[in-house]
């Protein structure tokens, strides 16, 4: 049996970093508080005899967030043989807080001081021995980014498992508590190994529900418990809990008084800060947001984008596709097979992959506001828009992530308590333009409006004024009516983006993109084009005449008043269903982008047959809005753990994306159909 | 008086947290305990970004007239 | 001949494209973690 080692710290202390640094994993590093309420596991470098479990980032020990529970759940039940506490020691206080409660447990706690080097360049000290003397502790000294004490930190936590060292020092609390809690430690003291005694004592002292239902206590020691409780209170006048939070910081005031120096006086304003005045400002903030996304994504699909397209479709078309093609028929292949190669699959995998540079420099972009911390003070300032309409400020993390991809941002909602706003979340968190979707806006944009910036940049614009929108109306309906929950968030401090971390990132995701176009674009590819070269009967057949025409024309009628009523856009709605990319990957089939000879961007310009400005903008709104792709849908269904609120979902989210999509055409048409 | 009457870039010291449930309990985990001193470094439509204990806490305005100080 | 060969090697591939899919998704590994085989970032953890 490995012997198991925790790590356990506040949201954004660098425990990811440690985790990756100690397991040789490269889990991705966010920089905003926890979302991911899962744990982690894996085994130390080169160790097998220890496995390290990463938790989620948590504030205390009480069970106020669903992260939180699953911290305790695993330090009470999964029985660690040591947890590594990372600490942020530009944050001390507030970072001990948690030490003193992992220390109750009664598992031997080794510090991880981390960023260090942030604190030195504060120019603040903290005496190490004297802050380890008094938690009775361990501390190792440590820097994730510049790796500094990593290896101290592995030998001396190998080294305490061995050992099976006893734990800290307990925080000592005010003498009426103490007495009390003496008290209840005596009626508790069978019922709870001794380890943990006084971790039990302290949750029934503050009357923690989850505690009291495990400890199942008889009516009368309960009873004699809410006495010993009551007459604290009384005399304190504040409650137990409240008594216990004021004690602790108390105690840990005292410690940090005596070993931590600070060079900023109290109360001043940081760099940070400074920025926060400007970019949170209350006239500033929106048009400061609506400038560096419209920047975003000039530069990432108008500008620097644009510029690598024409290259990558002569690389598909030109010398892969006609280069294979030859060397097929030179082997004597038959023309059926040939086409599927090259006409199918490569021009299905080709004309997504052509997106790839606008994907990265978005990536790019993207990680690079979400590292300097930028990205969580959108939330902050679009809390106040969705507070509006009853929604909190929480709601908008799961759409910051939804900008990458909709599943993990409909699994973020998960921490969002309230469960009408969950719900609403889930529905509404697709509207945000993801990664996926990319590839077909920066195509219709690339055919159609080559030369204004905004169009592309609006969609965001539009998803976000959807979620508003529907939120205002969905709220007026009984199932979603109520208050927003409250928004507590806390935000990390603006630095310097990490470049290297925000490259890794952006690969991450552009590696991601690009398997997913071998894989199931690439499937898909096929399938479509045996689809659109065969007759129901099997034999080959002009694409007119194909399986995939007669279904697309069955279905067409239904998008003529959105402006794209021809057979094959209403087949790439449909193959958008499976993965949104596969929307490019059926035009770029369907157009016979691998027959062509290439040259010039020759899937835009047959895209151009299709569509005109208007229609190509409501198409655009409708690929937005519309049911979001198989994964994400079966994302929702986990979520809302009912096919009901699913199938309500995605009939609420296609008849968004319908309606907007009509409006769209229909007032554009007679606004601006004459000239076209 | 609560929290939402100090200025942006003053600070007040926290008298109290007023109600009794699960958020209270929350803040309390992140420093905000009596006596306990708080800078306003952003104000935005009644939502406020404090500085307390060396960090950044962003709350909205229904929370912030419960802090009193 | 040709065919032969050429439509083993494509099918063979597309076929152990399904395959890994499918069983990954039975896994619940997947490319990540919630047992979607098909989504591109779900991998992301966004943690710490």
């Amino acid at each position: 049996m490995p012997h198991t080692i925790a790590l356990a710290g506040n949201p954004n202390s660098g425990k990811t970093s440690i985790f990756n640094e100690l397991t040789g994993s490269t889990q991705y590093v966010g920089n905003w508080p926890g979302v991911t309420v899962e744990k982690k596991e894996g085994y130390l470098k080169g160790d097998k005899r220890h496995v390290v479990v990463d938790l989620p980032g948590i504030y205390s020990l009480s069970p106020y967030t669903l992260e939180e529970v699953v911290t305790r759940d695993f330090l009470l039940d999964g029985k660690p043989d040591l947890i590594i506490n990372v600490v942020d020691a530009t944050n001390l206080e507030r970072n001990l807080y948690l030490t003193t409660q992992l220390v109750e447990t009664g598992i031997p706690v080794l510090i991880a001081l981390n960023m260090m080097d942030i604190l030195e360049r504060n120019g603040d000290t903290i005496q190490v021995p004297l802050l380890s003397e008094a938690l009775g502790c361990p501390i190792i000294e440590t820097s994730a980014v510049s790796r500094a004490g990593l290896k101290d930190l592995v030998k001396t936590a190998v080294h305490m498992v061995d050992k099976a060292e006893g734990s800290g020092k307990v925080a000592k609390f005010s003498t009426p508590v103490e007495k009390a809690l003496l008290q209840i430690e005596h009626l508790i003291d069978t019922l709870v190994p001794p380890d943990t005694l006084r971790w039990f004592t302290i949750k029934v002292f503050e009357h923690d529900e989850r505690v009291m239902q495990r400890l199942n206590l008889s009516d009368q020691t309960a009873h004699q418990i809410a006495t010993i409780i009551e007459s604290v209170e009384k005399s304190m006048d504040d409650s137990a809990e409240s008594l216990i939070t004021n004690d602790r910081y108390e105690y840990l005031t005292g410690i940090t008084a005596a070993c931590h120096k600070k060079a900023r006086k109290m109360g001043t304003l940081s760099t940070s800060d400074k920025i926060d005045r400007i970019v949170t400002n209350r006239w500033l903030a929106l048009p400061i947001f609506f400038a560096v996304m419209w920047g975003v994504y000039f530069i990432a699909i108008q500008s620097v984008g644009d510029l690598f397209i024409g290259w990558i479709e002569w690389f598909f078309g030109d010398l892969i596709g006609a280069n294979i093609a030859l060397g097929l028929e030179a082997i004597g292949t038959s023309a059926w097979l040939v086409g599927l190669v090259v006409d199918g699959i490569i021009a299905g995998v080709g004309s997504v992959l052509t997106f790839v540079p606008q994907m990265m420099i978005l990536f790019f972009f993207l990680a690079l506001m979400e590292d300097c911390g930028y990205m969580a003070r959108v939330a902050f300032i679009m809390d106040r828009i969705f507070r509006k309409f009853g929604l909190s400020g929480k709601s908008f993390i799961p759409m910051l992530i939804g900008t990458g991809c909709s599943v993990p941002a409909i699994m973020a909602s998960r921490t969002i308590e309230n469960q009408r706003d969950r719900r609403m979340t889930v529905m509404l968190t697709p509207f945000i333009p993801c990664g996926a979707k990319l590839p077909v806006f920066a195509l219709l944009v690339g055919a159609f409006f080559p030369n204004s910036a905004w169009i592309a940049s609006s969609m965001y614009l539009v998803g976000i004024l959807a979620v508003i929108v529907s939120g205002i109306v969905l709220k007026k309906t009984k199932a979603f009516a109520g208050d927003p929950a409250p928004f507590v968030m806390e935000l990390p401090s603006y630095h310097m983006p990490r470049m290297k971390g925000v490259v890794i990132h952006m690969w991450d995701r552009g590696k991601q993109f690009i398997k997913k176009a071998g894989t199931i674009i690439a499937v898909a590819s096929a399938a479509i084009w045996i689809l659109q070269s065969s007759s129901w009967s099997f034999q080959l057949v002009d694409t007119q005449d194909s399986i995939l025409a007669s279904i697309g024309r069955l279905i067409a009628p239904i998008f003529t008043p959105l402006g794209f009523g021809s057979w094959e856009v209403a087949v790439a709605t449909i193959t958008g269903l499976l993965a949104k990319e596969t929307i490019v990957a059926t035009f770029g089939i369907v157009l016979g982008l691998g027959n062509v000879a290439e040259g010039d961007p020759t899937l835009l310009a047959s895209v151009g047959a299709f569509f005109n400005p208007i229609s190509a903008y409501s198409f655009m709104i409708f690929t937005l809005f519309a049911a979001p792709c198989a994964a994400a849908i079966g994302a929702t269904r986990r979520e809302m753990q009912s096919a009901k609120w699913t199938w309500a979902a995605i009939l609420f989210q296609t008849g968004v994306a319908y309606t907007a999509a009509l409006v769209v055409y229909q007032v554009g048409m007679l606004l601006f159909g004459r000239g076209l | 008086m609560p929290l939402t009457f100090i200025k942006v870039g003053q600070s007040a010291s926290i008298k109290a947290v007023l109600g009794k449930d699960e958020t209270r309990k929350f803040l309390g985990s992140l420093g905000f305990t009596a006596g306990e001193s708080v800078t306003v470094v952003s104000e935005n439509g009644g939502n406020l970004i404090l500085s307390i204990k060396d960090s950044r806490i962003a709350l909205d305005r229904s929370m912030a007239q419960r802090i009193q100080v | 001949m040709a065919n032969i060969l050429v439509g083993l090697v494509v099918f063979g591939a597309l076929g152990a494209i399904v395959w890994k899919m499918v069983r990954d998704r039975r896994k619940g590994v997947g490319s990540c973690h919630s047992g979607c085989g098909t989504c591109p970032f779900a991998c992301e953890k966004r943690h710490d």
